[in-house]
């Protein structure tokens, strides 16, 4: 079994490995996805900030062609050479950018302001429209676009987040010389938010502080922690990459963010936008197990001949285990027992078993050496009793007890509790010999012997039951010459229906016997006459037995032989309550034997 | 950036700057950059790219002088003190009408919106130079110039938006005009150290004096590198 046992716990091993991995795998994963979604989202927030500059490249193009158109030139240059921008020149410069805007192909720009060589505002087209002649000279914007440059800004405007681009003015005829500078604005709607992230399944918010200016989510963020993880130092350009990604709430939802500052002006105003997507919840073993596609199931996927070979292999190896060491072990110990049984051999081949087999066989040998020696000892004590047995036989008396039925009071039917058996043997000192027997224990069975009918009680004792030799050997001996057969007992014989209950032997056999011969004294006092009568009565069978048996009876003698029933009836008497005890002479094995049984029962 | 009249501007404020005396002369001059004048406009910021110039025409360099002002301190370190007046100065709509403006100790300065935003300005060296609060179109905050020799307001909401107030040594000072000529008049006969203040501080060059005595002419030269450190800020 050790083998097995070893199976047994490498498989649980096993087993145990497999469900920790299939419990672990899924945490390692899950990481990775954290890590890449983690990465996902600062790609993300590069690619907005790619998608940016080229929308500002677009911007400031746009603005170059505004520049360019003639309308444009020609405005102001006259407005660079007045004194002051009258209304008239504002609004014509006005409705030439309103043209040009509606021109415009695409994202058309919300608002245009035409600026002269001094800074002044020759016209706003789009936004406060009535305004002009303010100077916006001093933002760097107009300032570069004043000098020569074309370049993007961010600005705010009234709550509203702008991408406003700007490029000089050249007159080109009939010299070449800066005459203004003209700044387009678009302002950050949903639109271009979703347009933004459409591809990269994340979503977008600008903000202005705490105020969202635009977004393609609704979801409200928690802007404390958007603030917190702003950074105020280093390239704004760098922002996304430098800037790792951090949890942040919205309502119930948890969600994965990183900020970016806005550049230009606004990033002073505290400008910026955050790419966020929900947080990648836990999938754990169950979401792995629902996360499965039949596909993954596949014989091309999955493993299943290397899982089938691997299952049998346990499998084999188990059950193979188990017939080594369980199962053939188990039908040999059976197969040996069987023998036992049948009395083909005497003991269990205790080194033909190994293990715990080993164990019961030893156990199984060391209890019936341990009866071979009490049958030993009751045979010794016999032969001290009845003189010594021809060699080769057992040639003493079993005095086995019996138990009588107890009829429980009001009881529907008999219970049986069989006392224990009063095997007694001659010899026994004070009786002290006479113990209980084992229900376990096989008795040896009783063989009856037939003797014919049975003798006649002797006048004697009247009352004495005088039972029949309960004895049916198989080839009967002749009948010995002796006394004449004692009739017999009332009452001991076939009982008159619902007569008084009578002695019992504990098996059938024994039944038998006390059903056609016994030897009772039931009725006779102790110490009387008729005892002593039927204790001669027993004593003249048992000797007329041995004799018919080819048993020596050399020293028995009857008062011995008389002592030791008394004896054994009183303790009996003492021990089952009974109140007669019956002695039976049988033929066991070859050699008479005596049987002693309580009667519990008045006479 | 303002490019309204600058000249005329310098010369009403020497003017109005400095008291009459007896015997007084005139110092005129220019204001001699060094070759490359201002150098390259400096960047301010960025959006999201960087700004190109334009293929037609070669980019316009930064301009110093609209935040340079001339200065003439006695040498013997007895300048009057010089009337303090009432100055006005403007804020015509993203920047003031001059950059940098010189006034006496005690001069009050009205500034007068005419933009159409409402500016928050501030004193960076006194917060409390300047009562609190927005500059609405048309309004006006006044504010006393003491301490010195710079004060400079901004808008902490615009950060594009300053001005420099330069509470000069002496009463004799003037800004130059967008060819860099200056004129100083009523300047009392003496000798004078001529000192010329670039935005943000005064630019270092070989101590130059000049004696008045009726019209006097200098050509304040200002060495290479004077932008540097205060280059990097407007």
């Amino acid at each position: 079994m050790f083998w097995s046992k070893l199976w047994f716990f490498v498989v649980a091993i096993a087993a145990a490995v497999a469900v920790t991995l299939a419990l672990l795998m899924p945490r390692p994963a899950q990481r990775a996805r954290v890590v890449e979604e983690r990465q996902r989202l600062v790609v993300a927030c590069d690619v907005v900030s790619i998608l940016l500059s080229e929308n500002a490249r677009t911007r400031v193009e746009l603005a170059g062609t505004f520049a360019r158109a003639p309308e444009m030139i020609g405005a102001l240059e006259q407005a660079s050479g007045a004194q002051a921008i009258t209304d008239a020149a504002s609004r014509a410069a006005r409705d030439a950018g309103g043209r040009l805007i509606g021109s415009v192909e695409g994202a058309r720009p919300d608002f245009a302001i035409l600026i002269d060589r001094k800074g002044r505002v020759l016209a706003r087209v789009g936004v406060d429209e009535s305004d002009f002649g303010d100077v916006l000279a001093g933002r760097p914007l107009v300032d570069d676009a004043l000098a020569g440059y074309l370049r993007d800004d961010l600005w705010i405007e009234k709550g509203r987040l702008f991408l406003v681009s700007a490029a000089p003015v050249v007159r080109r005829d009939p010299s070449v010389a800066y005459t203004g500078a003209v700044v387009l604005g678009h302002a950050l709607t949903k639109e271009l938010t979703d347009k933004l992230v459409g591809s990269l399944d994340v979503d977008i918010g600008f903000y202005v502080g705490s105020d969202v200016v635009a977004s393609s989510a609704t979801v409200v963020l928690d802007d404390e922690a958007l603030a917190k993880a702003l950074p105020h130092q280093g390239d704004v350009r760098r922002d996304c990459a430098a800037n790792p990604p951090f949890n942040l709430r919205a309502g119930k939802e948890d969600y994965t963010a990183v900020v970016a500052r806005l550049p230009g002006e606004a990033e002073q105003k505290g400008a910026f936008y955050t790419v966020f997507i929900e947080k990648p919840r836990a999938i754990g073993f169950a979401g792995t197990l629902g996360a499965v596609r039949q596909n993954d199931l596949s014989f091309g996927s999955f493993p299943w001949v290397l899982v089938g070979v691997g299952l049998v292999l346990v499998l084999g190896i188990g059950m193979v285990l188990m017939v080594l060491e369980a199962d053939r072990p188990l039908r040999r110990l059976a197969a040996d027992t069987v023998k036992l049984a049948k009395g083909e051999a005497e003991r269990l081949a205790e080194d033909d078993h190994h293990g715990k087999f080993g164990s019961i066989a030893r156990s199984v040998n060391i209890a019936i050496d341990k009866l071979s020696r009490e049958a030993k000892a009751a045979r010794k004590d016999l032969d001290q009793l009845l003189g010594p047995a021809p060699e080769g036989s057992l040639g003493a008396a079993d005095l086995i007890g019996t138990a009588l039925p107890v009829a429980r009071p009001g009881g529907s039917q008999p219970a049986f509790a069989p006392p224990p058996p009063s095997e007694f043997r001659f010899g026994d000192k004070g009786g002290s010999g006479a113990k209980p027997a084992p229900r376990s224990i096989p008795v040896p069975a009783i063989e009856d012997l037939d003797l014919g009918p049975a003798r006649p009680a002797p006048a004697a004792a009247p009352a004495m039951a005088a039972p029949p030799i309960a004895a049916t050997p198989k080839t009967p001996p002749p009948r010995p010459p002796g006394p004449p057969p004692r009739p017999p007992v009332p009452g001991t014989g076939t009982p008159p229906p619902g007569g008084p209950p009578r002695g019992r032997a504990i098996d059938d056999d024994i039944l038998s016997v006390d059903e056609s011969a016994e030897i009772s004294n039931v009725g006779v006092e102790p110490g009387s006459a008729d005892e002593e009568a039927y204790f001669r009565g027993v004593f003249d069978d048992f000797l007329a037995l041995k004799a018919k048996c080819g048993e020596a009876s050399g020293g028995v003698t009857f008062p011995k032989f008389a002592d030791k029933l008394r004896k054994n009836r009183d303790e009996l008497v003492a021990r089952t309550g009974c109140r007669q005890v019956k002695f039976t002479v049988y033929v066991k094995d070859g050699k008479a034997a005596l049987k002693a049984t309580p009667v519990k029962q008045s006479a | 950036m303002a490019h309204v009249s600058i000249g005329a501007a310098a010369l009403a404020i020497a003017v109005v700057a400095v008291p009459a005396a007896a015997h007084a002369g005139t110092v005129a001059g220019k204001i001699d950059l060094p070759p490359g004048g201002g150098g390259a406009l400096e960047k301010r910021g960025r959006g999201f790219l960087d700004r190109s110039e334009n293929p037609i025409l070669p980019v316009r360099g930064f301009d110093p002088l609209p935040y340079m002002v001339v200065v003439l301190v006695p040498k013997d370190g007895a300048a009057p003190a010089g009337a303090p007046r009432q100055v006005s100065w403007d804020l015509i709509g993203e920047s003031f009408d001059h950059p940098v403006l010189p006034v006496v100790a005690g001069t009050s300065v009205i500034i007068k919106n005419r933009g159409r935003s409402s500016p928050v300005l501030r004193a960076t060296q006194d917060p409390q130079l300047i009562q609190p609060g927005p500059i609405n179109p048309t309004g006006a905050k006044e504010l006393k110039a003491t301490g010195g020799p710079l004060i400079t307001i901004v808008d902490p909401g615009s950060p594009h938006l300053v001005g420099r107030l330069l509470v000069a040594p002496s009463p004799y000072f003037a800004l130059a005009d967008g060819s860099g000529r200056f004129e100083i008049g009523d300047v009392p006969e003496g000798s004078y150290t001529v000192r010329v203040w670039f935005r943000d501080d005064w630019v270092k060059r070989d101590e130059e004096t000049v004696a008045v005595r009726g019209k006097a002419e200098v050509n304040p030269k200002i060495p290479p590198g004077f932008l540097a450190p205060a280059a990097a800020t407007k």
